[in-house]
């Protein structure tokens, strides 16, 4: 072995903690990356296994209540393994806080056990043969429901099914693969967990109350490798368009878009969160490698005096940093699989997911090691800058460090502060040591200002979606919104609502369509709305608003058609039970909606498509101080099958920033700590560089408060320029991040609030207290052994 | 205390320093006894690694004896705080190190200057004081210097320059031409004496420099943890 491979094993076993500080960044960072994306692909496999397990049916189609034989036969067809005919009820629960809470109650063959949407019992146990006789009828109840609202086995509900009260005991709490995500009411646009109850009774009920059996939603399984599509197609010709109200692949289901949304938003964040933690690790690798030449500056001299060349010194320390990277990658790569489960626990709890498989694959912490070689080597690289050119002053003069001279267009351009500067012997030390070492002033000030912008940023993000959302539902002017049971006229909606306790109502109707846009066929709700409406407020960001309530137009939402992007003027082809129709797109707008495509189409178009002239699904009500009068009766009226309160918009907004936070809290932490480790160990290392000045002062008698004065200017001069870029900077990293939330979900408007800076004024105490901190080391150290150490 | 001629400056009675090595005591001064009246030039000689720079540290406050009493100017330093050595260090006491020890990214005339700030004084008069002790020195054009550039004979004389210019009672040079050829050796020495005749400072050097030892008041030679006159 040469004397200088074995001085490479012998300095990397010495470096104890800045070797593990190295290995301990790389290690991190290949943790991290490999975690992260393995728990967003266990959380996506953990969702096809429940989907798979409990059945999740293939297909579902809506159609208007019909008995057995009105129903056509679809069991025959090639290709449909099980197609499970249910009924879906709106009614609405009271609560015991009186308030009602909308239901669906599902009627369902249960004691059957037919393999679609199979639901599986989380508390109590399934319905029975034996529970068809009982006196309250018993039903099982959504975990949501149960967790949401505080119900559980062996409780009563009173449920109010077209104006019939009924009391119902629960028997048992059950997870259903339609619901895997908390059950939401769909009037809403932003989903809000538990906003919607889902009861499941045995379809006898509706014979006992109907006297026969009645469907409305047929539920299908596929064959193993059929094709989806053409079943589809199949299915839906056996329907006559009258009959069919609603058709729903699995791929759009609520559910399936709001858990596929949720892991879009984790992979759209994975790499602002993988920049951040790689500037954090390029930072701590650059300033440990940088102390580590530093540290063997006049070895290095003494080797190129010796005659070994730049390149056999570079590669002396590269195989240090080498033995580092191998540690740290095999160390990330085991902590990956660690993490993983860390994450996807977290992913799923902001979901609310039932279940999580974990999904190991090496691949993932691969490629972060791959990047993490990447990192490693531009640090080494712009840490060892100076190997190249190696000095042999130092060796001659015995010194540690020569700095270059200092530029004079620098002491030009701060001709006034230079002469404020030239007051104090100890400000102009600092200052100049400062512009001498260039590029660690900038390398400091730099990951101080972004390690503040970026948590500014995130907190700008929060604001932004707040205000957003708030601005959006504030347009409307609506104050809640009725769904009817039936479509009903305009005379029975003014006869529902007095005068007394309405200001104004506007009627709408909604109905499931199928639009084909830009050749792409997806499903949509029509709602179907006055021209002039001035409850719902459309507010069209490119073209115009409907030019009449019979125009053949329609207005889309561009945040749901991402994939096919919109134009002004483009002919859409809807198709409802009317058949199919050109649709001229007049307006786009850009709102809010998690999940729910929307079409709008003027009220009397709307109405022919749907074969339902003159008739209205629901209405927007703005309500007078006396509305309370009249609230309580509607809940009970058999006319009214849901009733969404805009008051309660405050808690869903509050529910979805909250879920929204949990998110990115993972990120935010760390980047929130990025700002005090910056600070510390950038401008720890500056002022680590005149430890050797700093012991002379002392021994000529300077105190503690004369080493304080100079670590103060130079942590005030940083930390304020840091503070001050941060401002600019947090804005341009807000509106990227706004941006990339906004291909996600729905477009955000950035608002920034002076609170959202907070941070930064909350980081300003931390300057002083690093010049305190280093003041205190430099002040303990031992005046004659770090002057004595100079020899050796 | 006193001596009949002039005022004891420096007074060192058995003083014992030893430090631990592992396990190891290892003991540097044994009894040392030293004496030294105001404006004295005392030089002191011995071997590598005899203790002299200790017995110095000691005397300067930088360090404290294991057992002994040391007095600097009617002061017992063993019974003061570190803040107060510091005061001590700051107004009474010049340094000057084998390896110069200057503040980098200062000047020339700035390092002299900080050897007034340490002295607490400020305003006007302390550039034009600076100046002045490099011209005493020889290095008047390298005033706005910064040090690194110099070489090493300038840089001690800077480095003295910077000890003298508060006007110190007592100086303590610790093998100040150690790391010089001859010639800036004997320049140094020239330069030292020339001072000490000027502001009458007491001069404790530690040296191998046989050309100080020519010019001082006392010599001494330190063996076995004693001090001995020559």
């Amino acid at each position: 072995m040469t004397k200088l491979s074995l001085k490479v094993w012998r300095d990397f076993k010495q470096m104890k903690l800045r070797g593990l500080a190295v290995t301990v960044a790389i290690a991190f960072w290949v943790a991290y990356y490999g975690g992260y994306y393995m728990a967003i692909e266990s959380g996506k496999y953990s969702y096809k296994r429940i989907c798979r397990d409990l059945n999740l049916a293939d297909l579902q189609i809506f159609v208007e209540p019909s008995t057995e034989e009105e129903v056509p036969r679809v069991d025959d067809i090639p290709g449909v393994r099980i197609a499970k005919k249910r009924l879906f009820a709106p009614g609405s629960v009271l609560l015991q806080n009186g308030n009602s809470l909308p239901v669906y109650v599902i009627y369902d063959n249960l004691s059957k056990g037919v393999p679609v949407n199979t639901l599986k019992i989380l508390e109590g146990s399934g319905l029975a043969e034996e529970d068809n006789g009982s006196p309250v009828p018993r039903v099982l109840i959504d975990r949501t429901m149960a967790s949401a609202h505080g119900f559980g086995v062996g409780d009563r509900l009173v449920l109010t099914l077209y104006g019939n009260e009924t009391e119902l005991e629960v028997k048992g709490v059950v997870l259903s693969p339609e619901f895997l995500y908390p059950s939401a009411n769909p009037s809403l646009l932003l989903t809000a967990k538990g906003s919607l109850g889902v009861i499941f009774s045995d379809m006898r009920e509706v014979t006992r109350v109907f006297g026969y059996p009645l469907f409305n939603n047929l539920a299908f399984a596929f064959e193993e490798g059929a094709d989806a599509q053409s079943l589809e197609e199949e299915i839906r010709s056996r329907f006559p368009a009258r009959q069919l109200l609603a058709f729903l692949p699995q791929r759009e289901s609520l559910d399936y878009k709001i858990i596929s949304g949720g892991y879009t938003f984790a992979r759209k964040f994975g790499p602002i969160a993988s920049v951040v933690m790689i500037i954090v690790v390029f930072v701590i690798l650059f300033i440990n490698l940088y102390r580590m030449i530093e540290e063997r500056r006049m070895e290095t001299a003494v080797l190129g005096a010796l005659g070994f060349s730049s390149r056999d010194v570079i590669w002396y320390f590269f195989r240090m940093v080498i033995l580092y990277l191998i540690i740290g990658s095999v160390t990330g790569f085991c902590g990956s699989f660690l993490l993983d489960p860390v994450f996807a626990v977290n992913f799923a709890k902001h979901l609310e997911f039932p279940e999580l498989r974990f999904v190991y694959a090496p691949g993932f912490p691969l490629r972060g090691i791959a990047y993490g070689i990447v990192v490693t080597f531009a640090a080494f690289l712009c840490a060892s800058v100076g190997l190249w050119k190696p000095s042999f002053r130092r060796v001659a003069k015995k010194s540690g460090y020569t700095p270059g001279p200092l530029p004079t267009r620098w002491s030009s351009l701060l001709g006034t502060c230079w002469a404020f500067i030239n007051r104090s012997l100890f400000a102009k030390y600092a200052f100049r040591g400062m512009l001498r070492r260039r590029n660690l002033t900038v390398v400091t000030i730099v990951s101080v200002a972004f390690a503040l912008a970026l948590a500014v940023s995130f907190n700008i993000l929060l604001t932004s979606t707040n205000r957003t959302l708030r601005d959006f539902y504030d347009q409307d002017r609506w104050d809640l919104i009725l769904d009817f049971s039936t479509a009903v006229e305009d005379q029975d909606i003014a006869r529902l609502l007095p005068k007394a306790g309405v200001a104004h109502y506007e009627g709408y109707i909604k109905g499931m369509a199928r639009l084909m846009v830009n050749g792409m066929w997806s499903f949509a709700q029509v709602i179907g709305l006055n021209a002039s409406s001035t409850m719902r407020n459309l507010e069209v960001v490119e073209g115009r608003g409907f030019s009449g309530n019979d125009a053949p137009e329609v207005i889309l939402n561009r945040n749901l058609w991402k994939e096919a992007p919109l134009t002004v003027g483009q002919t859409i082809v809807m198709e409802t039970p009317d058949g199919r129709h050109d649709l001229k797109l007049v307006g786009i707008v850009d709102e809010v909606s998690i999940a729910i495509e929307y079409a709008y189409v003027p009220i009397a178009t709307a109405q022919r498509l749907l074969l339902k002239p003159d008739k209205y699904t629901g209405a927007w009500v703005q309500k007078t101080v006396r509305f309370a009068e009249v609230e309580r009766t509607l809940y009970s009226n058999e006319m009214v099958s849901r009733i969404t309160l805009k008051k309660d918009i405050e808690k869903i907004i509050d529910q979805f920033l909250a879920s929204y936070r949990a998110g990115i809290t993972g990120v935010l932490a760390m980047v929130m700590a990025l700002g005090p480790i910056f600070l510390f160990t950038t401008m720890g290392l500056s002022i680590l560089e005149k430890e050797r000045d700093l012991i002379i002062l002392r021994s000529m008698g300077f105190e503690r408060g004369h080493i304080a004065r100079i670590l103060m200017v130079e942590v005030f001069f940083m930390g304020s320029i840091a503070t001050m870029a941060s401002f600019g900077l947090a804005l341009l990293l807000g509106f990227v991040q706004n941006k990339l939330a906004g291909e996600t979900y729905f477009s955000l408007k950035t608002h920034v609030a002076l609170a959202d800076y907070s941070y930064v004024f909350l980081c300003f105490p931390l300057f002083p207290l690093v010049a305190l901190v280093f003041t205190r080391r430099i002040m303990r150290l031992d005046i004659i052994e770090r002057l004595a150490r100079r020899i050796s | 205390m006193d001596t009949a001629a002039k005022r004891t400056i420096v007074d060192i009675r058995n003083v014992h320093k030893s430090y631990l090595s592992g396990r190891v005591e290892r003991k540097v001064l044994t009894g040392a006894n030293l004496t030294i009246a105001e404006g004295e030039f005392v030089v002191v000689f011995g071997p590598s690694g005899c203790g002299k720079t200790t017995l110095l540290n000691i005397i300067g406050g930088l360090d404290r004896a294991t057992s002994g009493e040391v007095w600097v100017d009617g002061v017992d330093l063993s019974k003061v705080k570190a803040s107060d050595l510091s005061q001590i260090r700051r107004e009474k006491i010049g340094f000057v190190f084998q390896f110069f020890n200057l503040i980098s990214n200062l000047t020339a005339a700035e390092n002299v200057e900080l050897g007034l700030e340490a002295a607490g004084r400020r305003g006007d008069g302390v550039r034009k004081l600076s100046l002045s002790y490099l011209e005493k020195v020889g290095l008047l054009g390298e005033a706005d210097t910064f040090t690194e550039h110099l070489s090493g004979g300038e840089q001690q004389r800077v480095a003295i320059a910077r000890a003298l210019v508060k006007g110190p009672r007592l100086v303590l040079a610790d093998e100040p031409t150690g790391n010089l050829d001859e010639e800036n050796a004997m320049r140094i020495a020239e330069v030292m004496m020339s001072l000490h005749r000027d502001i009458k400072s007491t001069f404790i050097v530690v040296t191998h420099n046989q050309s100080l030892a020519q010019i001082a008041d006392k010599v001494y030679y330190l063996s076995r943890g004693r001090l001995m006159g020559a």
